[in-house]
């Protein structure tokens, strides 16, 4: 059934959701996304999500998001820029998105008949449905990972060995780049971050997972841009209560892992224009009081240890709140010094990612640590 | 009328002058060009080289180049490589060009009916010949920029205001990009750049200029693969004949801009899979004793100083032999500290380079250089 978008405070419900589930990413901050959408409401212009069982078989869609890293604190010089062209910004991040999907099925010459949300984040999901709308085409409720990623190639698609490529890749600018075929996944990725690193980052808009719907559906987490509304109900009716994270608890399963004061962002990778890479260090109070904290972060938060111990890890989902107001708190800058913050855990929204596949794909060791994922349940003893 | 390479002193010659006209860059060191064509001429396969007046005007060509730059002294480490899936490569540099072309016909729905080498240089236009073999195409005697440049954009056609793109780039691993359309040339070669880098170098294969001939012909240098065979021949028979380079003064209109001993290679630049840029610094010998000369290098020779004064600069060519050999150096490590060398001068082979166009795309202004391009006649003049 189609599920219809209408005022402020369902939107507002909705993305913070998806900056929940982004897990830190997703493309942007929450208020990113609620800036994008309000007005749309407000104009009288309701946001239509429908089931993948309402639309055709064999109708044509695409996943759209949106490709960066980090970007330096400085633009770089202008002469720089404009030796290679580079002098007035043709497109917003939305536009970047929708031409990507433009770019893509004229490449492909197939009809899109819907958009897809490639992950779960208030920049990526909010600027699919913009393309959407934008393209006079209904965005699907569901998406292809059921959280944020860093990379292309962790999906429920490559799960199912359905490869992202070919993808188009359009720029800020308005440069147009079509990656056809790649050796892998991960290549792609790179590829596209690469992509990036010529328009001197921003975020490049980005296209792939060309299919059509009873392909597609292989991928998809069901329902996943409704359970986002859901999180960010329960984390809204939370706020200020005597137990503000029971709400949560309730609707994802999940738990708070770690109570605590932010205290430092140590940065292990300072490539312009690429992974933002980090280790968030955090003082226990509360009942955590004399304990430390550490999340590391790769666009995303995936694994966080209390002590010297694991205690979760990507797959599953971890969110770091404001403990004040429940607020989702992205990895750009969000989380500083002092801040009193609620480290979040709860499983990956499908069972896929628990499978061998999916655990290779997104768990520690695809990120280069020497230790096993954590079992969400067994962690908690 | 087609030309024909059909033994090994024809094949040498050939592409010695590729090398000499390559400027240094080019794509690879002249052994590479000739120990790729030999065995095809000793097996009883000549080189054919059309003129582009001998194919029907609506006859489908693309160019064909490598594209890569500086690669580092040790490969990525085989675990670095292995994320990526990058474990066996799949194409070799012909195979990269032959895909580049393959794909971007596939891509525009076309049917290729002749190459075209993008520049002249040892490995691109023996790359463009060879890919043109494997594909059952003829290469044209013509290429776009009478030179070898370090640029994608570089080129008469990008003079006449013809963008290079879409392009395909195919890599050693099998993975194919194409840059539809850009904002600049400058652009599309900083994607092509970047595309390298996610490869880790090596030379991508690129194909582009897709055009009917009828389009392209305006934009070619016309015949510049035929001078390569008569430039490299004149330097065969002058170091033979003990003439030096008298002929090839003759043939090319240029002439010795500085001869002496190479010192150390002073780098500019150290990103990995970018360009080579770097100095040459030469201590004069001979008439030039005391002296002392440096050439600056993007790939290619751009500029040419003696003491301070400037001699030479792109778009005019600027060589660098081997002064016992007469054999052209390219700018990958063949200037060695204590080898001697003729530095050479000569005008662009065609016109259209100096136009403001021409020496606003490849003059010193460009490169950074804050003077501006002066004909080489001028500046030597106050010899």
């Amino acid at each position: 059934m189609a599920t219809t978008l209408s005022d402020v405070k369902t939107i507002e419900d909705f993305v913070t959701g998806l900056a929940f589930l982004g897990t830190g990413g997703g493309g942007g901050r929450l208020q990113d996304g609620i800036d994008l959408l309000t007005p749309l409401i407000k104009a009288g212009k309701p946001i239509t999500l429908v089931s993948p069982d309402e639309v055709s078989p064999d109708t044509w869609s695409c996943a759209v998001a949106s490709w960066g890293g980090r970007d330096p604190d400085a633009p770089p010089p202008a002469a720089e820029l404009a030796s290679f062209g580079l002098v007035k910004e043709k497109y917003t991040l939305v536009e970047r998105m929708v031409q990507a999907a433009r770019e893509l099925a004229e490449f492909k010459n197939v009809r899109l008949g819907a958009v897809v949300s490639m992950e779960l984040g208030s920049a990526a999901t909010v600027g699919t449905i913009l393309t959407g709308m934008a393209l006079g085409l209904p965005t699907v409720d569901s998406d292809y990972v059921g959280r944020a990623i860093p990379e292309a190639g962790q999906s429920k698609m490559d799960i199912h060995g359905i490869p992202p490529t070919p993808m188009a890749f359009v720029d800020r600018w308005g440069n147009v780049t079509l990656v056809k075929s790649t050796v892998s996944a991960v290549m792609a990725d790179r590829l596209g971050r690469m992509i990036s690193v010529a328009a001197y980052g921003k975020g490049v808009g980005g296209t792939g997972y060309l299919a059509q719907m009873k392909d597609s559906k292989r991928g998809f987490i069901r329902s996943s841009l409704l359970t986002s509304i859901k999180v960010g109900e329960a984390l809204r009716d939370g706020k200020g209560q005597k137990d503000p994270l029971a709400p949560l608890v309730k609707v994802t399963g999940g738990r708070a892992l770690f109570t605590g004061e932010a205290v430092a962002t140590d940065w292990e990778s300072d490539e312009a224009f690429m992974f933002r890479k980090f280790t968030y260090r955090i003082k226990g109070t509360g009942a955590h009081s004399g304990q430390a904290c550490r999340i590391w972060v790769k666009n995303e938060h995936h694994v966080v240890w209390v002590g010297d111990r694991v205690v979760a890890t990507s797959p599953d989902i971890i969110a770091v709140l404001d403990a004040a107001t429940n607020q989702p708190l992205s990895t750009r800058g969000e989380v500083t010094p002092g801040r009193q913050v609620v480290v979040f855990a709860m499983k990956a929204l499908d069972p896929d990612w628990h499978s061998q596949k999916g655990i290779e794909l997104l768990g520690p060791r695809h990120f280069g640590f020497d230790f096993d994922y954590v079992p969400f349940d067994a962690a908690a003893r | 009328m087609p030309t024909v390479l059909s033994d090994p002193q024809a094949i040498d010659d050939f592409v010695t002058g590729l090398a000499f006209l390559g400027t240094g860059g080019g794509g690879g060191r002249l052994e590479d060009g000739i120990e790729l064509l030999v065995p095809l001429v000793k097996g009883g396969r000549p080189i054919v080289l059309v003129s582009p007046d001998e194919l029907p005007d609506d006859t489908w060509t693309c160019s064909l180049s490598s594209v890569g730059g500086r690669d580092p002294d040790a490969p990525p480490p085989a675990a670095e490589l292995a994320v990526y899936g990058l474990t066996r490569e799949k194409h070799t540099l012909v195979g990269r060009m032959t895909e580049a072309a393959r794909e971007l016909a596939g891509y525009k729905g076309v049917r290729l009916g002749a190459l075209v080498s993008v520049e002249l240089g040892s490995a691109a236009t023996v790359g463009t010949i060879l890919a043109g073999l494997e594909l059952g195409l003829p290469t044209l005697d013509s290429d776009y920029a009478g030179r070898a440049k370090p640029e994608v954009g570089q080129s008469k056609a990008a003079i006449m205001g013809r963008s290079r793109a879409p392009m395909a780039f195919a890599d050693r691993w099998g993975n194919v990009s194409f840059v539809k359309s850009t904002v600049s040339e400058e652009m599309t070669d900083r994607l092509g750049r970047m595309l390298s880098v996610a490869a880790y170098g090596r030379g991508l294969g690129a194909a582009g200029h897709l055009m009917q001939i009828c389009q392209a012909k305006p934009m070619f240098i016309r015949g510049s693969l035929l001078t390569a065979a008569v430039l490299g021949r004149a330097l065969r028979e002058g170091r033979t004949s003990g003439e030096g380079l008298g002929s090839v003064q003759r043939v090319t209109g240029g002439r010795v801009l500085f001869e002496g001993v190479a010192g150390e290679t002073e780098w500019h630049s150290n990103e990995p899979y970018m360009f080579r840029i770097f100095s040459y610094h030469i201590a004069g010998t001979g008439r030039f004793a005391g002296e002392a000369a440096r050439v600056w290098v993007k790939n290619e020779h751009h500029i040419v100083w003696r003491g301070d004064r400037l001699v030479a600069t792109s778009p005019d060519l600027i060589a660098i032999l081997d002064a016992e050999t007469n054999k052209p150096l390219s700018t990958r490590g063949d200037v060695t500290p204590g080898r001697r060398v003729v530095v050479f001068g000569m005008p662009a082979l065609d016109p259209a380079w100096y136009t403001p166009e021409g020496i606003g795309m490849i003059g010193p202004r460009h490169f950074g250089f804050d003077f501006d391009y002066v004909p080489m006649d001028k500046l030597d003049g106050q010899d």
